[in-house]
């Protein structure tokens, strides 16, 4: 046996870096449900209707850009019903994807209910899809070779370049979507940027930038857990697990933000659908499964988190699997359902999605936070810009995917596209469920996110997004991280708040049982 | 110390059979994380050799190689793909191709428990190793991951009971930005709830305006009083004064604080002996609110008391529910724009108030019951004899002294500056009372002074403590309706099939005579008109295509109901079923 190194023990404790949440401004507006939109009674229609309103003008301006130049002199028709035969001209309208194995509200009605129904598809897409552009006049059907690579689903607001054919569809040559939002703080940000980027790593944990930390799915409760990460997670962040360099470098997490499915689904247990048995049924009398229901979950997640929140501020967003509603925005968890965890007022539980602003000194709006920090944050104010991050537990990208052939498409690219339309979620309410908004569009992206968050998805992925508008200046820049879930992956992701660098750390078990696949 | 933990590690691991992680050893011994895992490993060289060896599994921290990661990225991903369906587009390929190219590989760092007996097997995926360490000791080696938890609940236990600061010795980082406490709202100011901050505001407007009170209200004297009326939400602003302010202080008890009332009751008959000079010395006493609940029950202080206690809750509430100082500001800002209204009701309804203060006279108290009886009867015979009200009020006014009247309006900006939550709540009854206080109103001088009483509940200078009883239970029996004295307001409901044939239940209100109705209606339409405002404008920025749908359903709207504001608000709800 090799002796090991003795560990370094600091002469005082280290000292982790301070971040702030700042308000919201209207273009990252809050997804709460409040007293002024938690009316169930109105039509979708209407989201459509504002969708189109907010993105036809943008689009608009942008085609107009595009194809000013082109031969033929397009010309924009307003609505999609009266383009001109035989001529090349542009139109704006909502794309809506006619899929036959698309969930069908009629189908589900008109369906035999003495029979069970069909399990829900992973893709709706089919060759035999078609594209359609519609708006306040009707639709028409769109048809031509860029269609296929534009990977378009239901919802997406475009401009259509084309001529009618003679059978009425509208034979597409190119397409021009709205394009990125604006970032109002991009221009501070790149600065910044620049002064630094070459002193230091970029992807270093030893700068004293500020990181966040991102992490999705815990799915506690599971049937085969991954507590042992999980609590190799907790005591990471807490600083506590690795080296003493380890540890500085985890004193730079300013806080955590874990995008959904922290509970794993009770209802999903698979040994009941392995064996249908009646008399498997009968002992499930109370709606679950007794030999394997425990009520322990809440009871574990809430130690997990409050031992996290001990040392870092938590953001916590409802996910697919989680005690909350189903339609988007999936509004908070209740705090007491976490037990010590809700004492901390540094642990939120947020909307999914939602926008987390984060500075690095306090805003005025908090005043016991500023006072407690004040002098510490001075020192670390010039160094970070403000950040938006939007954040969402994945279930857009996830609807989004299944209306897409993949592999040809990637999660990844889903998520860059979405940004181009300038939509969180077109999908919805179509295929995914959401609130029937009635004056109002949440899911518009009204502003670029510097940070944009997908959890539970299947794989790590990242990308930094960079958009350099014509004729204006600034660049826009979008980080997009694809946070896989913890229980398969024990993956950790970082983000630096200001190079935008990324980083993962997992937690793995080697040579024994856990919820992770063996190496 | 470290006899005392070689002690502990031999009883946990050799006796109790336990998994014992540097955590724990931390924890029980408070020593800083990097010193247990410094003791594990020591206490495992010790006992290496020896026949009852612990195990240790250890924790490796470091760099993979980045190849890895590549080979594995390549256009893949678990998701589960429609296998039959692949496209061979080219082009569309070559799209994917060229987005995938962009995805970056970024540095990991991994973190893998392993056994002694897998140490060396973990380190070799390794390309780069940060720190390796003793993570637990164990009696047999650990297979199954699960148990390093075992030991978790006394660790969470202990640290339930830690300060942060000696947490943070043991070797947990702690941000400065980590906060025990409630949770602070720090919504965006568009999606603020507004009742709580005006909540939280009240009470500092009122002390603003306590301050420069005089100078307000002299101008106010000034202004003309009609004029910002038309701002308030006050429902009675096209009725005389004396019933606005009758309205307010009677919604207050009862929306605000139902519990406040037996203080109030009992307050009267002590006030009543009260002689009047205490109500100058006592409105000093008031300046500073805490005194609201001084001990001593005042002379016509008992509305001012109903007022303070109020305040007094409200500020109570304050600190459970901390905003965001932002917010408050512009709350603030609105409530001042509230405020001003309140003074301007206050002021015309002190008028009665003080001239009874200011004659002391028994006489007048005589006067007083005898026409506490005459309102009885002239509510019966309604508006029979209406005098003009203004005159009445100016004369009161040139009378009074000053700092009464500021008293008289410090009561009632309270009651003005309640939430307004609460102010819609207790609206029901007030419409009810309001329009029996339009009945009587049009009386002369003396009946406004019975109104007022009413208000109070208590008037110093009234030696008959019988009549208010009286007073009460008609009051409280009004809103109830069972008193048929006046009109009775019929609440019910009915079911009918709208157009799409539905059953749809709509509750509806009547008065039971006709002359009522026409007061009662002011009341909601008012009131509403503000909230509405809201509505129609979002109405506007609405699809089109709702537009034809709403003029038809309100043109369905029966004339009778369109015409109420009850009746527009119905049309509404219908507009958005």
């Amino acid at each position: 046996m090799e002796s090991l190194s003795k560990l370094p023990v600091p002469d005082t404790p280290l000292t982790r870096s301070p971040t702030f949440i700042l308000p919201l401004s209207t273009t990252t507006p809050s997804f709460s449900i409040n007293n002024t939109n938690k009316s169930y009674k109105h039509q979708y229609a209407n989201i459509y209707f504002v969708r189109l309103r907010i993105l036809r003008a943008l689009i608009e301006e942008n085609a107009r850009k595009r194809w000013k130049e082109i031969a033929g002199d397009p010309v924009f028709v307003p609505r999609v019903l009266e383009v001109l035969k035989g001529q090349l001209c542009y139109i704006i309208g909502t794309v809506y994807m006619d899929m036959p194995l698309k969930p069908n509200v009629l189908d589900d009605i008109a369906r035999d209910h003495s029979i069970p129904g069909p399990p829900p598809r992973q893709k709706y897409c089919s060759p035999e899809d078609s594209t359609m552009l519609e708006d306040e006049s009707g639709r028409i059907r769109l048809v031509g070779e860029c269609l296929r690579s534009a990977r378009l689903v239901t919802g997406v607001i475009m401009g259509a370049l084309g001529i009618e054919t003679n059978n009425g569809d509208f034979e597409v040559v190119d397409i021009c979507f709205a394009g990125m939002a604006p970032q109002p703080n991009a221009a501070l940000a790149n600065i910044k940027d620049e002064e630094n980027m070459d002193v230091d790593d970029a992807a270093g944990l030893s700068g004293s930038d500020e990181w966040i930390a991102l992490v999705s799915g815990f799915d506690v409760g599971a049937p085969s857990p991954s507590d042992a990460q999980l609590q190799l997670l907790s005591e990471y962040l807490a600083g506590e697990a690795g080296g003493f360099e380890e540890q500085v470098h985890v004193s730079r997490i300013s806080r955590l933000i874990i995008a959904g499915n922290s509970l794993a689904p009770v209802v999903a247990d698979e040994e009941a659908e392995k064996k249908p048995n009646i008399h498997e049924h009968i002992q499930r009398r109370y709606g679950y499964d007794n030999t394997s229901f425990t009520p322990h979950p809440t009871r574990n997640l809430s130690s997990y988190l409050t031992d996290m929140a001990r040392s870092l501020p938590v953001h916590l967003l409802a996910g697919p699997s989680d005690p909350s509603g189903t339609i988007l925005p999936q509004q908070p968890l209740p705090r007491a359902m976490f037990g010590g965890t809700s004492s901390y007022s540094s642990f939120s539980t947020e909307t999914n999605p939602t926008y987390i602003h984060i500075g690095a000194s306090s805003s005025d709006a908090e005043p016991s936070t500023g006072k407690a920090s004040s002098s510490k944050t001075s020192s670390h104010a010039s160094n970070m810009p403000e950040r938006i991050v939007l954040v969402h537990s994945g279930q857009p990208v996830d609807d989004m995917f299944r209306y897409l052939p993949s592999p040809p498409t990637t999660r990844l690219g889903i998520v860059e596209s979405t940004l181009r339309w300038r939509h969180l979620a077109p999908t919805a309410p179509d295929t995914l469920w959401c609130h029937p908004y009635f004056t109002m569009d949440p899911f518009v992206l009204q502003e670029t996110p510097d940070i944009y968050v997908v959890g539970n998805q299947p794989e790590f992925k990242t990308k930094l997004v960079v958009e350099q508008p014509k004729g204006e200046e600034g660049e826009k820049r979008c980080r997009i991280v694809l946070v896989p879930g913890f229980r398969e992956s024990g993956t950790l992701v970082l983000v630096n708040l200001r190079t935008l660098a990324v980083r993962t750390v997992s937690f793995a078990v080697e040579g024994m049982t856990g919820g992770e696949v063996e190496a | 110390m470290t006899s005392k933990i070689t002690d502990y590690l031999t009883k946990q691991i050799f006796i109790e059979k336990n998994v014992v992680t540097f955590r724990l050893l931390s924890r029980q011994f408070n020593v800083h994380v990097n010193e247990s895992k410094n003791a594990l490993a020591t206490f495992y060289a010790t006992n290496a050799t020896s026949d009852e060896r612990a195990y240790a599994t250890y924790l490796l921290s470091g760099e993979v190689p980045l190849v890895s990661k590549l080979g594995s990225k390549q256009n893949g991903g678990p998701a589960a793909g429609n296998e039959d369906y692949i496209d061979e587009d080219e082009v569309m390929e070559d799209v994917n191709e060229q987005m995938d190219d962009l995805e970056e590989v970024v540095p990991q760092t991994k973190m893998t428990l392993a056994g002694e007996q897998d140490l060396e097997r973990a380190k070799s995926t390794y390309s780069r190793i940060y720190s390796e360490y003793i993570y637990c000791l164990s009696p047999s080696p650990v297979h199954d991951a699960g148990l390093i938890c075992t030991s978790s609940d006394q660790v969470y236990a202990a640290d339930a009971k830690l300060k942060p600061d000696v947490a943070a010795s043991l070797g947990r980082i702690i941000g400065s930005h980590v906060h025990m406490g409630k949770k602070q709202n720090l919504v965006a100011s568009t999606y603020k709830g507004k009742e709580p901050a005006v909540r939280v505001a009240t009470p500092v407007v009122q002390a603003k305006e306590k301050t420069n009170e005089e100078t307000k209200r002299k101008e106010l004297l000034k202004e003309k009083v009609p004029a910002p009326k038309k701002e308030e939400k006050e429902p009675l602003s096209i009725k005389p004064k004396p019933t606005g302010k009758l309205d307010w202080s009677k919604a207050k008890p009862r929306g605000k604080a139902e519990e406040k009332e037996p203080q109030v009751k009992e307050k009267p008959s002590v006030a009543d002996k009260k002689p009047k000079e205490e109500i100058k010395e006592e409105e000093e006493k008031v300046q500073p609110e805490k005194k609201g609940l001084s001990l001593k029950p005042k002379a016509s202080g008992s509305k001012d008391t109903i007022a303070q206690v109020l305040a007094f809750k409200v500020k109570e509430e304050k600190p459970t529910k901390p905003r965001d100082s932002s917010n408050l500001e512009v709350k603030r800002g609105q409530k001042r724009k509230s405020a001003l209204p309140a003074d301007t009701e206050s002021e015309e309804e002190s008028p009665p108030s003080r001239g009874k203060s200011i004659t002391p006279p028994i006489e007048r108290m005589s006067g007083l019951r005898l026409k506490r009886k005459t309102v009885i009867s002239d509510s019966e015979d309604e508006d029979e004899k209406p005098k003009p009200q203004p005159k009445l009020k100016a004369k009161a006014k040139s009378k009074i002294p000053v700092e009464i009247e500021s008293d008289n309006e410090k009561s009632l900006r309270a009651m003005m500056d309640i939430d307004d939550e609460q102010v819609i709540k207790a609206s029901r009854s007030r419409i009810v009372r309001a329009a029996e206080t339009s009945e009587t109103e049009p009386d002369d001088e003396p009946q406004t002074e019975t109104q007022t009483e009413d208000a109070d509940m208590m008037d110093d200078s009234d030696p008959a403590p019988k009549p208010q009883p009286r007073k009460r239970k008609q009051k409280k029996a009004i809103p109830v309706g069972k008193n048929g004295l006046k009109k009775k307001r019929i609440v019910s409901s009915r079911n009918k099939l709208d157009e799409k044939g539905y059953m749809v239940t709509e509750d509806y209100s009547e008065y039971e005579s006709v002359e009522e109705e026409e007061p009662a209606e002011e009341v909601p339409k008012t009131k509403k008109s503000v909230a509405k405002a809201k509505e129609t404008k979002s109405e506007e920025s609405k699809p089109i295509k709702a537009a034809p749908r709403k003029s038809k359903s309100s043109s369905t709207e029966k004339p009778k109901r369109t015409g109420s504001g009850k009746g527009s608000q119905g049309s509404l709800m219908n507009f958005f079923k």
